[in-house]
């Protein structure tokens, strides 16, 4: 324990010293982000109609040629304003070269919710303990932003500058199981059979304290039943948690999440392009993997050297897996093939690859 | 044989339970011990048919086998015990306790305790006289029974707000089929500036056993509070090493009593005997060398467990982890 506290005590100080002593993965160049564009789109959805919902975009600028994209789906309640969906994850991939997309899943009002349990042909009371529509909706909106930019690419300020063979979906949270939805992950909204969502499209995920069996629609194996929400999941992705990333704890053993339930869904994913980024502190917390360091500094009681150390080096392996799984950088896939991601954090990151 | 047993609980009534032994005849003296405690919340009567199955298993190979009825409680003496520990909705659900505060939680490691301290007894006095090992006692136990199992090697729970430890340094090793995972009815595990498990402190050697099948919620559910199969592996995760094995059958015909019964009941759960038989022999297998090792200190056994025969014979369908 000493020795690990000694070897995370030196890791830190060389990050707070020297950005340029630790090996953490860079992409080759960083760009100047764009001022957030604000649109609003509106799509159909199969089941429950009209939505309309606003995206932000953030450019990077100077880029040349076509544009790899990100896009990111936020967690916890309905957001109206896209400016405020996972920004620090938005700003970060926009200044790696990445056009990056983030819708705001907005909240349903009365009538749209009425529709949504209509749909889905479920009773008032049988909608008012169901998922709910903001976990049907994110999947829908991740599809609608690229079918906005097939649109966008064909006409406008961007057409042809869309690299739609190079698009990433990553979220936080219950983002996080949006973008589980998109890559494959079937999920229960109804308790008549599961749904997916998957969208060929995307070339790659990143789930950010993914969501375990039994918690918003995934499941696993039971008795007779050989399948789970993660089999079909074959693309590349990328999920992240930690010691500390619980939801909603109630004492000590009354949690809506914890560490290593939301490691499960890693562990059912398919073998191929998989990995797991794990910091074995519990100085983590579920915001840690938002990037917004907020919740990291707020009680104080974390130095904030070392909230800027958790997003350093979860940003850096970010960066290398959509470097290596899109835009396929030699550079980054040798990064992620190799230990650096756990060596750049002192050891306190696990980085499993599978 | 079955014998009654009464203690004073911690609210100071009587509590009474019955356990049966096993005394695998013509085996040398003193035999080796398995204790086993079974599963379920709302208890057993009949010692001699609780985890009958397994406790078969281990007389047969030569164990001196005890198993334990963990008896009922009344409302009255319920509500006496949620008092002790200031539970103050007894029976009813909270978020520790979904299912309402389960009883048998407490009181397994306490008739564990109390059962060892008979052992001592019969063993010196009686027909049992100098029969006994009692520094080669294994606790064992299946899902409920499996909770006790890890409280007796160490494993912290919250009843009602605090973690408790209820261990007993007299098992030298331990056997759960089918254990709570963490958030599972009060075992835990990190959160923020919470370093510490349920498992934390599970020095002695652990096997542990679980499945694709063996899952108690229904896929459509929340099952964050509830134990699913790779939470059911969050223990052999979170325990520290050495000497621990997990076992896990990558088969969804496994059943969560199949842990617990073996093949009672397996052909009407499966459909195939052959395949509950395949079952049953990897389980019984890797629970006796797991004993044979760690009870009777036998070089084969060692050698099996820390390789990949499990593997090898299953054609794959078991996965076995060592640390």
């Amino acid at each position: 324990m000493f020795l690990r506290h000694t070897i995370l005590t030196i890791s830190l100080l060389a990050l707070a010293c020297s950005s340029a002593a630790q090996p953490l993965y860079n992409p080759p160049v960083t760009y100047p982000v764009s001022p957030t564009v604000l649109m609003q789109i509106a799509y159909t959805q199969p089941v429950t109609g009209f939505r309309s919902i606003q995206i932000a975009l953030r450019e990077p600028v100077g880029k040349a040629g076509r544009l790899p994209v990100v896009i990111w789906s936020h967690g916890g309640d309905g957001q109206a304003n896209a400016e405020n969906a996972l920004p620090e994850w938005s700003r970060l991939t926009a200044s790696a070269g990445y056009l990056t997309v983030t819708p705001a899943h907005r909240g349903r009002d009365a009538s749209e919710f009425a529709a949504y349990c209509v749909g889905l042909n479920l009773s008032p009371a049988e909608c008012a303990v169901s998922l709910g529509p903001a976990n049907w909706d994110r999947p829908n909106d991740i599809i609608a932003v690229m079918n906005e930019l097939e649109r966008m690419n064909s006409t406008g300020p961007l057409a042809g500058r869309i690299a739609l063979d190079k698009i990433a979906v990553g979220g936080w949270s219950a983002g996080s199981a949006g973008a589980m939805s998109v890559a494959g992950a079937s999920r229960f909204f109804t308790a008549t059979q599961p749904r997916s969502f998957m969208d060929p499209r995307p070339a790659a995920f990143l789930a950010l304290s993914p969501s375990s069996p039994g918690r918003l629609g995934f499941f696993e194996t039971s008795h007779k039943q050989p399948n789970t929400s993660w089999d079909q999941i074959h693309r590349p992705l990328f999920a992240a948690s930690g010691e500390g990333d619980t939801k909603k704890c109630e004492g000590l053993s009354a949690c809506e999440e914890t560490p290593t339930r939301r490691r499960i869904a890693f562990d059912r994913l398919p073998a191929g392009s998989k990995y797991l980024f794990y910091i074995n502190d519990t100085d983590t917390r579920h915001g840690t993997f938002s990037l917004d360091t907020g919740e990291c500094l707020a009680d104080g009681v974390v130095l904030p050297v070392k909230c800027a150390a958790f997003s350093a080096w979860l940003a850096s392996t970010a960066l290398a897996f959509l470097d290596a799984h899109v835009e396929h950088r030699p550079l980054a896939i040798a990064w992620l093939a190799g230990p650096l991601a756990g060596l750049s954090s002192g050891g306190a990151v696990e980085w499993v690859k599978k | 044989m079955e014998f009654p047993l009464t203690y004073s609980d911690v609210s100071g009534a009587m509590r009474t339970i019955f356990f049966a032994v096993r005394d695998p005849g013509g085996a040398p003296a003193p035999l080796p011990v398995v204790v086993w405690s079974h599963g379920g919340g709302s208890g057993h009567t009949n010692s001699v048919t609780s985890m009958a199955e397994w406790s078969l298993v281990t007389a047969k190979a030569g164990y001196f086998t005890v198993s334990i009825a963990h008896t009922p409680r009344s409302a009255a003496s319920q509500q006496a015990l949620c008092d002790y520990l200031q539970i103050t909705n007894c029976g009813l659900p909270t978020p520790q306790n979904p299912d309402g505060f389960k009883y048998l939680n407490w009181d397994r490691p306490h008739d564990v305790r109390k059962v060892l301290d008979a052992l001592e007894g019969l063993n010196s006095a009686g027909p049992f006289q100098g029969r006994i090992d009692l520094s080669r006692i294994a606790m064992a136990g299946h899902s409920g029974g499996a909770g006790g199992t890890m409280m007796v090697a160490g494993a912290a729970r919250v009843h009602s707000i605090l973690p408790v430890v209820t261990d007993d340094p007299r098992p030298i090793a331990f056997l759960a089929f089918s254990p709570q995972g963490a958030n599972s009815h009060g075992f835990f595990e990190t959160d923020f500036r919470q370093p510490a498990t349920s498992w934390d402190s599970l020095r002695r050697p652990f096997l542990t056993a679980t499945g694709e099948g063996d899952g108690n919620c229904e896929l459509e559910e929340d099952c964050s509070a509830r134990d699913i199969p790779y939470s059911r592996r969050i223990p052999f995760r979170r325990m520290p090493g050495p000497d621990k094995y997990l076992l896990y059958i990558r088969d969804a015909d496994t059943y969560h009593g199949l842990y617990g019964s073996l093949e009672s009941n397996c052909l009407v759960k499966v459909g195939s005997l052959a395949k509950c038989r395949n079952f049953v022999s990897w389980l019984t297998s890797a629970a006796l060398a797991f004993l044979d090792a760690h009870l009777r200190g036998s070089a084969l056994a060692r050698v099996w467990l820390s390789g990949d025969y499990m593997a090898q014979a299953s054609a794959g369908v078991v996965e076995w982890k060592t640390k």
